[in-house]
Formats: C-alpha cells, structure tokens, sequence
C-alpha cells in the first residue's frame, strides 16, 4: 500500500498513490490509517485522486479510516474520481463525509515550523 | 485473444457469435489480485467493444462485488477457488453468468437489497454489507441456482450507450 503524507500542525494530507483501492488492498489501507491515527491533527484530507476504482471493500476500509480517527480528527475526502464518487453516493455515505472536488486550500506554514513540523 | 496473465492465471477468450451478439468468457483463480486482473482484462475488452464511461464504472462494480463474493465467502478459507464469468454482449445490455464451486449462497444475501442500518453516528457507521445492495441496485433480472456442486448466478446488466454492432 503506497500513501503519500504531508503535514501541518492543523491538518495532515494522506495520498493515496495505489489505482485501486478494493479488495486486494482494503486491510492494508486501514492498518496503514491505524499507525497514522495516534498523532494526526484535527484535520485529516485523504486525497483519493489517484484512485480510480473503489470497491465496496474500499469503502468498507474508508469508514474504518474515519472511525479510527474520531473523535479526535476528522477525516475528508478529497479529488474523487468519477468511480469512486458513484460508490459513495450509492450507498449514501457521501451524506456522512465531507468530499472535497479539489484537494482544500491548507494555509501554508512559515519556513521555520515547516522544519520542526515532522 | 485466447490471453493468458502469467503472474495471476487469468484467461480471457472472446467469441463473436454470428447472431449479430458477442461473448466474452473468463476464468480465473478467486483470489483479490487475481480477480483485479480479471477485471481490468474484462474491462479492457467491454471498452474495446465500445462500452462508455458510465456503463464501464457500473459493469466493473457489480462485478467486483460478485467476485468479491465468491472469494471471501463462497470460497471462505480456501486458495483453490476457480470463478468463470460468461458475459453476453448485446447492443444495449450485458447478460452475465457467473459460475464458482464453493459454499451455496445464504438466500438472505441474495434478499438483501438493503443498505446496512445506520444511526448517522460516526461510531457505529456500518463497514461491511455494501455488496449485495450495490449488486442489486445496479443489475436486473437477477436469479441464482445452484447446480450439482456449483453455484450459478445470472442477471443483467442495462446500458445507457449502446455498443457497437458486432
């Protein structure tokens, strides 16, 4: 499971760099979200641009995501593809997280405390 | 085509009929990488055949959860699990057979057009029971019969945009 991490102190953003995120890779996917989940900020975007198919496995290890991380952060979802989006909207869980088309402007953080942040 | 992945051992034939319709037959071990690869041949070849977008995503996705199925439940605990999938191809329809040996279907799955219960609550939002809603939300005619030792599953798949003649 490939994931791209870039952090500020207020929001964390999670790459997801696989094209699929179904079956195959869905208990990797939350193991990998479990070892991120312990110091995640308030805010966590997972940028699901990459992937261009999602299964009901996919989406199954998503809201597993989101509930590993509350209450203390809360997961977005951002740059969903058109076949990902179908998934969400069929089982109407796009009714229970926030979906960003474009990945969300993240304030950027002073020189400084970019080098003390990770 | 006859094309064989050596890596996963998937095998993908595609037959033109003369009765102006076309079949697709694939089989392949049930197993989450090798069912990927069944899915990007398949879809590969529908796209070939002029599938659009939008039929593409929704051919995909029942089949994913068909396949899924039969892997982690119909074969639960084995690594020996074949799937055959015969796929007929029509202008404006796809009539899909899906054949494996394992477990028989609990007839409450087969029920299950549902979405899982949920409160709205974070906590207790449901992870699982997604796949037979999506099948049965996105498919028709569906039937399922169990013949001999195999489990036969067949419905239909409705197309927006028509595909090419054969």
């Amino acid at each position: 499971m490939r994931l791209e991490t870039e952090s500020t102190p207020q929001t964390l953003v999670v790459r997801v760099l696989e094209d699929r995120l179904d079956a195959a890779v869905a208990v990797q996917f939350k193991d990998a979200i479990r070892d991120l989940a312990c110091d995640a900020p308030d805010r966590v975007i997972l940028d699901l641009g990459e992937v261009m198919f999602l299964d009901s496995s996919g989406l199954g290890a998503v809201i597993g995501a989101m509930k590993l991380l509350a209450p203390r952060s809360q997961l977005e979802l951002a740059r969903l593809n058109p076949a990902v989006i179908k998934v969400f909207t069929l089982t109407h869980m796009d009714r229970v997280l926030t979906i960003h088309t474009d990945l969300p402007f993240i304030p950027p953080v002073p020189v400084e405390d970019r080098l003390h942040a990770r | 085509m006859p094309a064989e992945s050596h890596t996963t051992g998937v095998t993908l034939r595609a037959v033109a009929r003369s009765n102006g319709r076309r079949e697709l037959r694939i089989i392949f071990p049930a197993l989450p990488m090798a069912v990927r690869d069944a899915l990007v041949s398949t879809l590969g070849g529908l796209r070939d055949m002029g599938m659009g977008d939008d039929d593409a995503i929704q051919t995909e996705l029942v089949m994913a959860e068909v396949f899924n199925n039969i892997a982690e439940h119909a074969y639960a605990g084995r690594e020996d699990g074949i799937i055959e999938l015969r796929l007929l191809q029509e202008s404006d329809r796809l009539t899909c057979t899906v054949i494996d040996g394992g477990q028989p279907i609990p007839g409450s799955d087969l029920l299950g057009i549902d979405l899982p219960p949920s409160d709205g609550c974070i906590a207790s939002l449901p992870e699982g029971g997604f796949g037979w809603y999506l099948i049965r939300t996105l498919t028709s005619e569906m039937s399922y019969t169990r013949e001999g030792q195999k489990n036969v599953l067949r419905f239909k798949v409705d197309l927006t945009r028509r595909m090419r003649a054969v």
